[in-house]
């Protein structure tokens, strides 16, 4: 039917809505537990099984940090287009916009640093599987490409790009390519701030691809298909630690 | 208590607006909804970022991300619809150096650059978020209550809904600032500038009569809004928060 099918209802709501929020805290010693930052987030999912998520950021650690980005991925977890702005210790830092296609991906940014750049970086593994745009919420969206039929191991996302290869996000944003290692460690039942959730368990390894050594990472990820960001933490000389404190379905 | 590894130089604001339609056969149902993030910095540049819902079919989804500095000239813009729940544009604008830019990729017209040349302090831009709207009344001058005043603004589509594009138009809308007014909205009571957009020029089909109530606390919060003629949609404040 067409939509201007009188048959049809007025109205039409095929997409559902879930908000959430992330809490981030210190795990150092004597920051132990401390509020150091949050998320907001929507994110839309619809009919055909593509979602995108709205989601801004603040990491209050001096520099603080500020981001807002928008990531729309297809019914395979295939990223399409991204904007994301950012802010550093109160100053504009960058905004740039990043469009996916079968054989590249481009950008298209203004920083302070770099000033108005174009990018166009080729896909060397086909089509690109995923892209980390540094908010937490979506650091668990990686992990909808692990097989896991084949049971806990660690399988590779063998080419994902960056907005940024500064630990927290606040480069840029600019592409950069990265080979990701994702481990699967079992499923597990956790209570967070949002509540108690069945829960898979995942792990990033040590990453010697980026400028300066990203510590291990955990993500427990919830394991109804829709990969919600449910806790992580950084280990080594970061040691911080993120957890869903508010999650509701708004629409449908 | 701040610590001195905390920085926090800004001012975040949140705010949920409901959708509503006054025609007599769907009087006060609910015909969609808009949740914003606010930021305002110490410079006094503010950006906010909309997630807006049109129920109405074919269904309007927009993700909208608007900065504008102090004078509220914009600095960046993105813009991202969904049509019928289908992809309809994502674009990426920005304004500098006497030039508007817009990056974008639609579904009708396929990748597009623009560049639009503007001399002096850069239009307002209009990215058909609710809240977008309230930042649209800033530029209205408050010292000439009860005058038609006319100016320029840059728009990311000329659909009434903003269900085309997202790429630069222009549009001149003519608004009027009523005066203040003592309002209250599901989110609360407020002393509210009231404007009317009279006219707006540039748009294929004429838009009807636009009453706005914004905050007078210099962000333009959008209150409360309804538009007359073949519309009859009411926009409501229903949450608003201060501070994370």
């Amino acid at each position: 039917m067409s939509a201007s099918d009188p048959n049809q209802p007025i109205t039409q709501i095929d997409h559902t809505v879930v908000r959430g929020v992330i809490g981030y805290t210190s795990k150092k010693p004597e920051r132990m537990d401390q509020e150091r930052g949050r998320e907001f987030y929507t994110i839309t999912k619809y009919g055909d099984g593509g979602r995108t998520i709205g989601v801004h950021t603040e990491i209050d650690d001096r520099p603080s940090v500020m981001r807002d980005a928008t990531y729309t991925v297809d019914n395979n977890w295939m990223p399409q287009d991204c904007f994301v702005r950012l802010t550093v210790a109160d100053k504009f830092m960058g905004t740039g916009w990043f469009k996916m296609y079968d054989d590249y991906t481009e950008c298209e940014t203004f920083t302070a640093l770099e000033g108005r750049v174009s990018q166009r970086m080729a896909h060397k593994h086909g089509p690109l599987k995923s892209f980390q745009n540094h908010a937490i919420a979506c650091d668990s969206w990686h992990f909808a490409h692990y097989d896991l039929s084949k049971g806990p191991g660690i399988q590779a996302v063998d080419e994902l790009l960056l907005c940024s290869p500064d630990h927290r996000g606040a480069t840029g944003p600019m592409l950069y390519p990265l080979r990701l290692d994702m481990e699967y460690l079992g499923d597990e039942k956790i209570t967070v701030g949002a509540g108690t959730f069945d829960a898979h368990h995942f792990q990033v390894p040590t990453n010697n691809d980026l400028p300066e050594e990203h510590p291990p990472y955990q993500v427990y990820t919830t394991a109804d298909g829709d990969y919600t960001f449910l806790k992580g933490g950084v280990a080594g000389y970061m040691q911080t630690h993120y957890e869903l404190m508010e999650f509701e379905k708004t629409v449908g | 208590m701040t610590k001195e590894y905390h920085q926090r130089d800004h001012v975040t604001r949140t705010g949920r607006l409901l959708y509503t339609s006054k025609k007599p056969d769907r009087m006060d149902e609910e015909r969609g909804r808009e949740r914003w993030t606010m930021t305002r910095h110490q410079d006094g540049r503010r950006s906010i970022m909309s997630h807006g819902e049109i129920d109405d079919r074919p269904s309007v989804l927009r993700f909208v991300h608007v900065t504008a500095n102090a004078d509220w000239s914009p600095v960046d813009a993105f813009v991202r619809i969904t049509v019928g729940d289908e992809f309809r544009g994502s674009g990426w604008f920005r304004f500098a150096d006497g030039v508007a830019e817009c990056e974008t990729v639609t579904k009708l017209e396929g990748r597009l650059s623009q560049r639009v040349p503007y001399t002096g302090i850069c239009p307002g831009f209009g990215g058909h978020a609710i809240q977008n709207d309230g930042w649209v009344c800033a530029s209205v001058d408050l010292s000439k209550p009860g005058e038609r005043q006319t100016f320029s603004q840059l728009i990311s589509s000329t659909d009434h809904r903003g269900a085309t594009g997202p790429y630069i138009s222009e549009a001149r809308p003519t608004v009027i600032y009523v005066g203040d007014e003592d309002i209250t909205v599901g989110a609360g009571s407020f002393k509210a500038h009231h404007f009317q957009f009279v006219a707006v020029e540039g748009l294929p089909e004429e838009h009807p009569i636009y009453n706005v109530w914004t905050t007078t606390d210099g962000d333009y919060i959008f209150l409360k809004g309804q538009v007359d003629g073949y519309m009859q949609t009411h926009y409501e404040l229903v949450e608003l928060t201060d501070s994370l």
